[in-house]
């Protein structure tokens, strides 16, 4: 390519993109690459058919008359498919691509690195989670610790918000984590609903007993992965070594034993490993969704030896510890949420802590991502599959009936032909409304008012988006009648 | 620009440039035909934009020099000359009238400047080799017919020409559908087109083609890339933009189980055809094939015309008995391409893709689609 | 005879899955942000939900790209176990999620890909939440997942959606005609891609172009609940979107 053609090309997407706009730009038009200029014609190439077809069709004529303004001789822009080579692509977003090397491995977590760490903004990590995360990076080359799934950096008792419903439970965490065996709770069962907490307070022991002796091996898995590896380990006559192993930790913590039930060879070696760390002196760590006893359907000694050293449960969340959650929280993501708000969470979603966290961490990033402060009536449309079973179909009906009660009219004006202004504008607006609020086709709508065309219902769409435009009290006024349509 | 040529050996480079020249432009330099004389050899040339043409005539140059001039009037002139005529061109240059004299006939054309005609890049030819006219013929000849001619599927509007591989045989193989019919004929490929990528010939580029070889002898040469082919013969260059778009998995239609076949003489089954599908309705074209043990019955009737059916001699058919319709063009169509004596037809049911092939000639297979009758 | 109907190939078309050609718009907005966001997701974890041809397995098609994880469909977690199911890159993303009846098995991969440092994505005609999970484990975590709708699609986003399945299709349709579209279907996604479909059939077994007069017609048949087309399968035809 001539530098003349070069630079022409350069002018010519300039001068296009600020006709069209960065919108539209960037969704069509950055892609295009000069592919040849052969005295007479241009051709432009786009890396796939779609972006091909709709440069031609909306910006084709638009193309060739600035070609012109720059080249006289160009009498045609011919747009055609070329893949492009990966190196030229542009990432989705340039911020977000970059992903930190490690997070491939599976060995190490992208938990320490990647998340919450670098990526949600105002996100701060304090130093002693900043050198656990680098612990948990470290954890993969670490032989001490990879018999343990990777602990999640943010599951420290400092991050545990406590309250009456798990303030025991707490405690006899803390108690293991700072003394070991000695604190005389071997074994420690945790047990409670899903989601309060027990695999927070794991991790939280864990950490600490790492960061209180390094030379510890505690190691942390769940019940499923257990039994993973020891049907792994049958399957490749791995199971001698798998035993050593296991043998080998000084602190073992199951998650979710409850998962064992009707897994006899599993139950049945995890009883024997059970009896081999205790009788060693070693501390082991349970948690379960059940207390021991109620844990039907696992093993009758196994239960009785779960249940022989400390048994404490969590009990379900209270509006204030909810609350408490919340504002913690809120500030470990570094961002603020109005009280109102996170009144209304607490209220509303009171199954369990994780779906507390789970609403609250919807809210923000939904904030985050269109830029919007965040209120109730926000949280409630972001959540709303959480709080409502199912989304409200409107129906061309309910709106015709609404807007008529609001209107003061006849339901029957809402299909009758007569065109009083009294009776054309109301009707204007329902349509205006099934438009906006249904998906039924313009002639579908045409008919439900009473036969009419859909060049009629686009009248009646075009003529209110011009009044709400000029008229303010009647924008609020349709805009009301939106909104107690969709609540 | 001065030269004197002899009036057939223009009439015929003109001929073949004319035909690329649409009737009807909007850019008036494409109407006109390129005339130019360049170290003492006259070439003709004309382009629609998507196809250029460039002819090398014979003829006794005393000055070189080009111009442009409307291809269609000047083929029209010529056309009426008296045969064996020398004809005598002269263009002074800038702004002046190209002249022609033939005995005592002289005419003035308005010419539009040479550099306004526009040129087609060739770009960078990836792959290069030679065809015998009369292969490249029978490849064209087999398939085209098959084209699509509807322009809602731009990219059935052509002749698929690529590299296959069929039972460790390198092919060169050239597809053509419309969704109703498809047409593949293959030869050994070519040295030098290995590795080639799969292009889209234009129908309108296949026809010119097709008019421009009928006659030669001479080999062809190819030359092509994934956006423009070039074929040469004998001083004539046919180069053409390829269709932007992507031959669908055409291997995924052709039925490779088919186990009721059909034998049956080529030229009498094509003549009832015929005759039974002259009562055929216009609209459908329907005609129906009944097939038992050693019989077939052809049969066709029309609301407004009545009824034929024609019992077919001489076959071989010894499968379960079947009904199936097909639009007698598309029969006559495949028939007319089988040149040996016998067609075989392979059937899987009355609504499954039916092969034909000449029984003696495994090169080209043809696909039709039944029609519910 | 004279109802003879002529039959067509089934040729197969494969839909361009690229992120060039995500259509943008507000249905969408939310949802590709988030995908765009990764690996930023709330604890690794996204759902996305909403109606067929919403752009959930393009979506899903672009994180993949980037994040080199494995698709699967819930047939996949019928055959193998958590385990076999995860990749080098850790990262899964399962399509048709609420397709998944083994609900411990679903359970097991949404907590092996967090054991293992990697990111789920999840696709579904519904939210997570409202899929009636009967294990309480499994239903807290999907209650708990970022879920994100992707709404009803605005008319920009319909004709940008219409071109770009005619595109797929390779159909060269005249803007003209794509207004003419827009104006008389239901304005749902799905009601484009099956009309697009049906169009393309109809045109490709009568050899006529698409353009108002087909379309009235393709439209006024879905009221009679189907058509008279008809198209031939080949064997081994594949499931085409």
């Amino acid at each position: 390519m001539d530098r003349e053609s070069e630079a022409q090309w350069v002018r010519v997407r300039a001068r296009l993109r600020e006709e069209v706009g960065e919108v539209e730009y960037r969704s069509w038009l950055r892609q295009m690459v000069l592919q040849e200029v052969s005295g007479d014609e241009v051709v432009v190439a786009l890396p796939t058919r779609f972006l091909r077809d709709w440069v031609n069709s909306h910006f084709g004529d638009r193309l060739r008359s600035l070609w012109q303004a720059e080249n006289r001789k160009v009498r045609r822009v011919a747009v055609i498919v070329r893949a492009q080579g990966a190196a030229l692509a542009e990432p989705v977003d340039p911020a977000a691509a970059t992903v930190p090397g490690g997070a491939n491995g599976a060995a190490v977590p992208a938990t320490a690195t990647t998340p919450r760490a670098s990526a949600h903004a105002g996100q701060r990590l304090g130093a002693r989670a900043a050198a656990r995360a680098e612990e948990a990076a470290r954890n993969g080359g670490d032989p001490r610790h990879d018999f343990s799934a990777p602990l999640d950096p943010r599951l420290t008792f400092d991050a545990f918000v406590v309250g009456k419903p798990n303030e025991f439970a707490f405690a006899c965490a803390r108690r293991v984590a700072e003394h070991g065996p000695t604190a005389g709770f071997n074994p420690l069962f945790l047990h409670g609903g899903v989601g309060l907490g027990k695999t927070h307070l794991l991790h939280a022991i864990a950490w600490r007993l790492r960061e209180r002796d390094p030379g510890k091996r505690v190691a942390y898995m769940s019940a499923e992965s257990f039994m993973y590896r020891f049907i792994a380990a049958l399957r490749s006559e791995n199971a001698m070594a798998f035993k050593e192993q296991l043998r080998a930790v000084d602190v073992l913590m199951v998650d979710d034993v409850q998962f064992l039930i009707g897994k006899e060879s599993t139950q049945e070696e995890f009883f024997h490993t059970f009896n081999a760390l205790v009788e060693l002196g070693k501390q082991v760590v349970v948690s379960a969704d059940k207390s021991p006893a109620d844990l039907a359907g696992l093993e009758e000694r196994l239960r009785t030896r779960l249940g022989c050293g400390m048994v404490a449960d969590i009990h379900a969340t209270t509006f204030e510890l909810r609350v408490s959650i919340l504002q913690a929280k809120t500030a470990a993501l570094g961002t603020t949420v109005p009280p109102k708000v996170l009144e209304f969470l607490a209220h509303k979603i009171t199954s369990n802590v994780r779906e507390l966290e789970g609403a609250l961490n919807r809210v923000v990033a939904h904030a985050q991502l269109v830029g919007r402060p965040i209120t109730i009536e926000s949280s409630q449309e972001v959540l709303r599959d959480l709080l409502r079973a199912h989304d409200r179909r409107v129906t061309i009906e309910e709106i015709q009936k609404r807007v008529a009660e609001h209107y003061n009219i006849r339901l029957a004006e809402m299909t009758s032909a007569r065109r009083a202004r009294m009776v054309a504008r109301p009707r204007q607006v329902a349509m205006f409304l099934a438009k906006q609020l249904t998906q039924r086709s313009l002639p579908e709508i045409g008919r439900k008012f009473g036969g009419r065309d859909h060049t009629t219902v686009m009248h009646a769409v075009s003529r209110v988006t011009e009044l709400m435009q000029s008229d303010l009290s009647f924008a609020e006024d349709v805009e009301l009648l939106r909104r107690m349509l969709e609540s | 620009m001065k030269f004197t040529v002899e009036r057939a050996a223009l009439l015929k480079a003109l001929a073949h440039v004319q035909n690329v020249v649409e009737r009807r432009n909007t850019i008036p330099i494409l109407a006109n035909v390129q005339i130019a004389v360049r170290e003492g050899a006259l070439t003709l040339a004309a382009t629609d934009m998507d196809i250029a043409i460039n002819e090398a005539v014979p003829a006794q140059a005393s000055r070189n020099g080009a111009t442009t001039a409307p291809a269609h009037t000047l083929y029209d002139i010529v056309r009426r000359l008296p045969e064996g005529a020398a004809i005598e061109f002269d263009f002074p240059g800038g702004d002046a009238q190209l002249s022609l004299r033939a005995g005592r006939f002289s005419t003035s054309l308005n010419c539009l400047p040479v550099d306004d005609f526009p040129a087609m890049a060739e770009g960078n030819l990836t792959h290069r080799f030679g065809l015998p006219a009369n292969e490249l013929r029978g490849l064209i000849d087999r398939t085209r017919f098959a084209i699509s001619t509807e322009e809602t599927r731009y990219y059935l509007n052509g002749i698929y020409l690529h590299a296959a591989e069929s039972g460790g045989v390198a092919l060169l193989r050239a597809v053509a559908t419309d969704g109703h019919r498809l047409a593949r004929v293959e030869l050994p490929l070519p040295d030098g087109a290995k590795g080639m990528p799969g292009v889209i010939v234009p129908r309108k580029t296949v026809n010119e083609l097709r008019k421009l070889i009928e006659e030669t002898s001479d080999p062809v040469e190819i030359a092509l890339s994934d956006t423009k082919i070039k074929l040469a013969f004998g001083g004539v260059a046919l180069t053409s933009k390829l269709i932007d778009g992507t031959f669908p998995d055409y291997e995924r239609v052709i039925p490779k189980e088919n186990d009721r076949v059909l034998r049956v003489p080529n030229r009498a089954f094509s003549d009832a055809v015929g005759r039974v599908a002259a009562i055929s309705s216009e609209k459908t074209r329907a005609i129906k094939l009944s097939l038992s043990k050693g019989h077939l019955v052809l049969s066709a009737s029309s609301p407004d015309q009545g009824q034929a059916t024609e019992e077919v001699d001489d076959l071989s058919y010894d499968a379960q008995p079947l009904e199936i319709g097909f639009n007698h063009r598309y029969l006559l169509d495949v028939t007319d391409q089988v040149q040996g004596e016998t067609v075989e037809l392979r059937f899987a049911d009355g609504a499954a893709p039916t092969t034909v092939q000449d029984a003696g000639d495994a090169s080209a297979l043809f696909v039709l689609m039944p029609m519910r009758v | 005879m004279t109802a003879a109907r002529q039959l067509a190939f089934g040729f197969a078309h494969a839909p361009s899955l690229a992120a060039a050609d995500f259509c943008r718009g507000a249905a969408n907005e939310a949802a590709l942000a988030m995908i765009e966001r990764w690996p930023a997701w709330p604890a690794r974890r996204l759902a996305l939900w909403g109606p067929d041809g919403s752009g959930k397995t393009h979506l899903l098609a672009i994180w993949c790209a980037r994040s080199s994880a494995r698709a699967l469909c819930p047939a996949d977690l019928a055959r193998d176990e958590a385990p076999a199911l995860i990749p080098a890159s850790g990262h899964v993303a399962l399509d048709d999620a609420d397709c998944v009846l083994d609900e411990p098995a679903l359970l097991h991969l949404l907590n092996l890909v967090s054991e293992r440092g990697g990111s789920l994505l999840l696709t579904a005609r519904e939210a997570p939440a409202r899929w009636g999970t009967r294990l309480a484990d499994l239903r807290s975590r999907l209650r708990s997942i970022t879920a994100v709708a992707l709404g009803p699609p605005d008319e920009a986003l319909l004709r940008a959606v219409l071109t770009k399945l005619f595109a797929d299709r390779q159909l060269a349709v005249a803007p003209p005609t794509i207004d003419y579209i827009l104006r008389r279907i239901d304005r749902s996604l799905a009601a484009a891609r099956e009309l697009v479909a049906r169009l393309d059939r109809i045109a490709l077994a009568r050899g006529v172009q698409i353009g108002a007069a087909l379309v009235r017609e393709a439209l006024a048949r879905e009221e009679d609940g189907g058509g008279e087309y008809s198209v031939t399968v080949s064997p081994g035809e594949p499931k085409l979107l």
